[in-house]
């Protein structure tokens, strides 16, 4: 059918649909609220090895940047390197009448070495702070942990920060 | 009064926010909070290592040198030099440590020794690592639930006592 004349030639506008976007915003402030709650403000990383299970503390002391050595049932890494795998184990590994891990003591000796050196050479490098974190499966003894505690200070490492699972208080 | 026909109100129209901008801020906001979060909280709790020194104390106050021995059938304490025992807290019924007990009984020595930080743990027994944290939570922290204790601060201004007893060492690592 012909349109009429005046309306011939005109297009007619089209109206945009707007879009209702009141629940949208809605679920983005609520999320936005969750997730500013759950911010982590820390700097400091450690990737906690899946072997270990953390003991829960009502600790909010924020973690300090230091020499990681992890510790489950089974194994020894330090910054993620394995140092002592209880499936392997050579003779020597306990010396000191079997107070000190020998191939844990060689490990961080050699980190300590290493920032002493580089120290040395570069003015601004960090001073060595003989801090080490302390991430150690809940269900060891404290037998072991002595060990442990007994093999980083020997090493030169005597502020000892034992790292925990934050809990609901 | 009627009004003339010319005078008939005219329906306004609400502007409406332009939000395309705030909404793209928001979207990248969010997406650095997904990467940035941390669904487990960690956390640490500093120990030193026990050094020995032949230098008189600073203070002639007697020192408290509080020692918590982890025992078979409960919490000792122990107080003075040389160590005095003071009181055991015996496990409960169910054979778990009585740490709300030992917990009350470090706020009642706090409010005696208000300065004092230090604590010697010294597990005699062959306990979990999760008990000794626990442990390590009784003598350390004040609850918000605890008793609020003030001491005098370095400027004559009271300050509120934010730790129980904030130093630990353990005591028998060379044994």
């Amino acid at each position: 059918m012909a349109r009429p004349i005046r309306t011939r030639g005109k297009r007619k506008k089209q109206v945009l649909q707007e879009l209702d976007i009141t629940s949208l915003l809605d679920i983005l402030t609520i999320l936005l609220v969750f997730l500013i709650l759950n911010y982590d403000s820390s700097t400091v990383q450690i990737s906690i090895n899946g072997e270990i299970g953390l003991p829960k503390s009502e600790s909010i002391k924020p973690n300090t940047d230091a020499v990681v050595v992890q510790v489950s049932p089974a194994k020894i890494w330090v910054d993620s390197k394995v140092v002592l795998d209880t499936a392997n184990i050579p003779d020597n590994t306990y010396d000191q009448g079997g107070r000190r891990i020998a191939p844990l003591y060689d490990e961080l000796v050699s980190k300590k070495e290493a920032v002493v050196n580089l120290r040395k050479n570069v003015p601004n490098a960090p001073i060595f702070s003989g801090t080490v974190n302390l991430v150690v499966d809940k269900s060891l003894k404290y037998s072991y942990l002595k060990k442990l505690l007994y093999t980083c200070a020997e090493a030169g490492f005597q502020k000892y920060k034992f790292v925990v699972m934050g809990e609901e208080t | 009064m009627l009004r003339t026909p010319s005078s008939k109100r005219k329906k306004r129209s609400i502007p409406k926010l332009n939000l395309t901008s705030i909404m793209d801020a928001v979207f990248i906001f969010i997406f650095f909070l997904l990467f940035s979060i941390s669904f487990i909280k960690i956390f640490e709790i500093p120990s030193d290592v026990p050094t020995a020194t032949n230098e008189p104390p600073k203070n002639e106050e007697k020192p408290l040198a509080l020692t918590v021995k982890i025992e078979e059938n409960g919490a000792a304490v122990y107080q003075g030099v040389p160590s005095k025992f003071i009181k055991l807290f015996s496990k409960t019924p169910e054979g778990k440590y009585d740490f709300q007990g030992l917990h009350d009984y470090l706020i009642t020595l706090k409010k005696e020794h208000l300065k004092e930080e230090t604590v010697v743990l010294e597990p005699i027994i062959d306990v979990d690592y999760e008990t000794i944290i626990k442990f390590m939570d009784t003598v350390r922290i004040l609850r918000n639930t605890d008793e609020s204790l003030y001491r005098q601060g370095k400027d004559g201004l009271n300050e509120k006592v934010e730790t129980l007893f904030g130093n630990i060492v353990f005591g028998n690592l060379l044994s």
